[in-house]
C-alpha cells in the first residue's frame, strides 16, 4: 500500500502502508522529511502497518526530534495490537503522544 | 527531381552498356529512324544517335524505369505504328532491366566496401582498446577513434552514472556539455539515433539547427547490460553529410562501446567489492574481538551466551565484566537498524558504557550517563540502542538491573511460569537527560533469566510468520530445568529449525543467566 500524506490546516498526516521495516525505510524517511518540510506538527498514523522493526523505530524517534527542535510534535495514532506491543516493551510509548484515531491526534493540536 | 545517386547510377550505366545501346540505336536506324537517344527524366540525352536534337520532337516514347521510379525516357523519331510501340516497349522492359542489374551491382559493391570499412574500423578500435581496464581511459579512447573512424571534427561520448552524467569530448569545448546532456535525453526518450544534416529539409531535431556550429550531427544509442545508459555523438561530417553507411558504423562502434563499457564497469566494480568485502571481514574480525573471549566462571551462577549476526557485521553485543567479590556487570545492547553504520555505533555504545561501568557503581547510573554522552552522537546518525545492564550482587544473590528499553527479558523463577521482564526506560538516545531506574530481583535457585534481542521474536519462517514473544515465553518456560549452556542451545537450535530457509532478518544476541538446582 501507498504512503500518503494529507494536510489539515497546519498539521500533516502521514498514512504508511502494512509494511514498516527496513526495507521500507527509504521511502518511509522521504515522505517523512517531506511532511516536516511542509510542517513540524506531524501525524503518523499506523492503522495499516501489522510490523514495525527496530528501523521503523529509529525512523520514527527521528521524526518527532525534528518536529520538537521546530516548536512541533511527532505524534502516532491508530497503533494495532502487535505495534502496541513493541511500543510497550521498548517504552517508546512513553517517548510519543499516542492517540486511538487520527481524528483525536489532529485534535490534540488544535 | 531524380535523386543524386540514381542520376549518377544512370550516367554510369550510359558508358558501361554503351556496346548495347548501340546495338538497339543501329536497329532503329536501320528501319528508318532519324534518330534514337536515351533520356534523362528532364528529357536531357545521355546517348543519342541519328539527327541531332531529333529526340526533342521524337514520335515515339517509353519510360525507363528503376524500382517504383521513372529515370528516364528512351525515344525514336519514326512513323507510328502498333509494332514500332511493341518494339521500343520491350526495348524499353530490356534497358531498365539492365538498369536493375547496374543497381543491384552496385549496392553490392557499396555493402562489401562499407563492410570492409567497418570491420577494419572495428578492429582498429578494438586494438586501441585493447587491454584498457579504467573506464576513465577507455572512454577518452573510445571518443577518439569513433571521431576518427567517423571522420567527424568532433566526438563526444555520455555515459549514465551514479554521480550524474560523464561527458567527454574530443576535442574538448568544442560544443556545449549542456547540449549534449539534452540531445542524450532525446536519445534516451526515443530509444533511437538522432540524426541532423543541416542541409536536409527536414530536421531531427530543433537543438542542433540552434546551434551555429553544428553542420550536421549523429548520437547513436549505447545500451550497457540492457539498459540505455550512454551513446555516442559525432559533430561535423568532414566530407559534408553523414550518409546510411556511416550510420551503420556509427552504430557498429556503439555496439562494440557497449560491451567495452560493461567488461570495463563490471572490472571496476569487482574490484571496489572486493576491495570493499575485505574491509567488512576486517571490521567483522574487530567486532567479534569486542564480544568477551570467553565468559567468566563465578561459583553460584551460571552464565552462557551466543550472537549471531544477520549481516557480516551488527548492532548488538553483549559483555560479561567480573567485579570484585564475585560480582559480575552483564550488558546486552541492541543499535537500531543493521550493517556497518549500526556496527560502527555499537563499538561506540561499547566503549561508553565499559567506562560508565566502571566509573558508577549503580547501574541506573551507568545508562543515565551514557545516555547523555551518546546522545547528541545517535541524533546525528538517527540511531538509538536499546540496553540492558544488570550487576550480579554474589553476595547478597540478587540482579540489579536497569532497562533502557531493550526486550524481550524472560524471567522464569524455579517456583513459577516464564514472564516478560518490561523495561522500565526508554532506549539510549530518544530523549536528552532522563534518569534512569533500577530494579532489583532476587535469584533463587533454578531461577532463570534470559536477555535476548529482538531478532529472535521477530524470527521468521518460510511462510513469513514471526516466531513471536508467546512461543518465546514457552520455550524458556520449557526448557528452563536445563543449565544455562543447553538453554542457550535449545534457544538457537529451535530458531534456527523455525528460520530454516528464511534469511535471518536481525542479529540474535542471547545471554543466559541461572542461579543452579541446589545440590541434595
Amino acid at each position: 500500500m501507498p504512503i500518503t500524506i494529507t494536510r489539515h490546516d497546519e498539521v500533516a498526516v502521514l498514512r504508511l502502508g502494512s509494511r514498516f521495516d527496513a526495507y521500507e525505510a527509504a521511502n518511509v524517511r522521504q515522505a517523512m522529511t517531506e511532511a516536516i518540510d511542509g510542517t513540524p506538527r506531524v501525524i503518523v498514523d499506523l492503522s495499516d502497518v501489522q510490523f514495525m522493526d527496530s528501523t521503523a523505530l529509529a525512523i520514527l524517534v527521528q521524526g518527532m526530534k525534528r518536529c520538537r527542535q521546530q516548536q512541533g510534535d511527532l505524534r502516532l495514532s491508530g497503533l494495532q495490537q502487535p505495534v502496541r506491543v513493541i511500543f510497550d516493551l521498548t517504552r517508546l510509548d512513553s517517548a510519543f503522544q499516542i492517540y486511538a484515531t487520527e481524528a483525536e491526534a489532529i485534535a490534540s493540536f488544535q | 527531381m531524380m535523386n543524386p545517386y540514381d542520376r549518377f547510377l544512370f550516367a554510369n550505366f550510359v558508358n558501361t552498356a554503351r556496346s548495347q545501346l548501340l546495338a538497339l540505336a543501329d536497329f532503329w536506324l536501320s528501319i528508318g529512324a532519324s534518330s534514337f537517344a536515351l533520356c534523362d527524366d528532364e528529357g536531357y540525352a545521355l546517348f543519342h544517335r541519328g539527327a541531332a536534337h531529333g529526340w526533342a520532337s521524337a514520335d515515339l516514347c517509353q519510360p525507363l524505369t528503376l524500382g517504383e521510379a521513372v529515370l528516364g525516357t528512351l525515344r525514336v523519331s519514326l512513323s507510328p505504328a502498333p509494332e514500332h510501340d511493341r518494339r521500343l516497349y520491350t526495348d524499353a522492359l530490356l534497358v531498365s532491366s539492365l538498369l536493375q542489374m547496374e543497381d543491384n551491382l552496385e549496392q553490392m559493391t557499396e555493402e562489401l566496401v562499407s563492410s570492409q570499412d567497418q570491420l577494419l574500423a572495428l578492429y582498429q578500435l578494438a586494438r586501441s582498446i585493447r587491454g584498457v581496464i579504467s573506464l576513465e581511459e577507455l572512454i577518452t579512447k573510445l571518443t577518439t577513434e569513433a571521431a576518427k573512424l567517423l571522420k567527424v571534427d568532433s566526438a563526444c561520448l555520455i555515459i549514465e552514472r551514479a554521480s550524474g552524467l560523464n561527458i567527454t569530448q574530443v576535442p574538448p569545448h568544442i560544443l556545449d556539455i549542456d547540449f549534449w546532456a539534452t540531445m542524450f535525453l532525446q536519445v534516451q526518450q526515443r530509444e533511437r539515433f538522432v540524426l541532423y544534416n543541416h542541409a536536409d529539409e527536414t530536421d531531427d531535431t530543433g537543438e542542433a539547427a540552434a546551434q551555429p556550429a553544428i553542420h550536421n550531427l549523429l548520437i547513436t544509442p549505447i545500451w550497457v547490460q540492457g539498459n540505455l545508459i550512454a551513446a555516442l555523438g559525432f559533430c561535423n561530417k568532414r566530407d559534408g553529410r553523414f550518409s546510411s553507411p556511416d550510420l551503420k558504423l556509427a552504430r557498429a562502434i556503439s555496439e562494440e562501446a557497449g560491451v567495452q563499457i560493461e567488461r570495463t564497469v563490471l572490472h571496476q566494480e569487482s574490484l571496489t567489492q572486493a576491495r570493499l568485502s575485505a574491509e567488512i571481514d576486517f571490521a567483522a574480525d574487530i567486532q567479534a574481538r569486542l564480544l568477551p573471549a570467553r565468559l567468566p566462571s563465578i561459583a553460584g551462577l551460571e552464565i552462557e551466551a551466543a550472537l549471531t549476526q544477520a549481516q557480516r557485521v551488527g548492532g548488538d553485543f553483549y559483555d560479561v565484566l567480573p567485579q570484585p567479590d564475585d560480582d559480575l556487570i552483564v550488558v546486552v545492547a541492541d543499535v537500531a537498524g543493521k550493517g556497518l553504520s549500526s556496527a560502527l555505533l555499537m563499538a561506540m555504545t561499547r566503549a561508553v558504557l565499559r567506562s560508565q561501568v566502571n566509573l558508577r557503581p549503580s547501574v541506573e547510573d551507568v545508562l543515565t550517563l551514557t545516555n547523555n554522552d551518546l546522545y547528541n552522537d545517535y541524533t546525528e546518525v538517527s540511531m538509538f540502542a536499546t540496553a540492558f545492564v544488570a550487576r550480579w550482587d554474589h553476595d547478597r544473590s540478587v540482579l540489579n538491573y536497569a532497562n533502557a528499553g531493550h526486550a524481550p527479558v524472560i524471567y522464569r523463577p524455579a517456583h513459577g511460569s516464564a514472564r516478560l521482564l518490561p523495561a522500565q526506560d526508554l532506549p539510549l538516545g530518544v530523549l536528552h537527560g532522563i534518569s534512569y531506574q533500577q530494579r532489583t530481583l532476587n535469584l533463587l535457585a533454578g531461577d532463570v533469566v534470559v536477555i535476548l534481542s529482538d531478532g529472535f521474536s521477530e524470527a521468521r519462517d518460510t511462510d513469513g510468520q514471526l516466531f513471536g514473544l508467546e512461543r518465546l515465553l514457552w520455550l524458556v518456560e520449557n526448557c528452563a530445568h536445563l543449565d544455562a549452556g543447553s538453554i542457550k542451545n535449545a534457544i538457537m537450535e529451535t530458531i534456527r529449525a523455525f528460520s530454516d530457509g528464511h534469511p535471518q532478518d536481525d542479529d540474535q544476541t542471547l545471554v543466559v543467566i541461572k542461579r543452579p538446582e541446589l545440590l541434595t
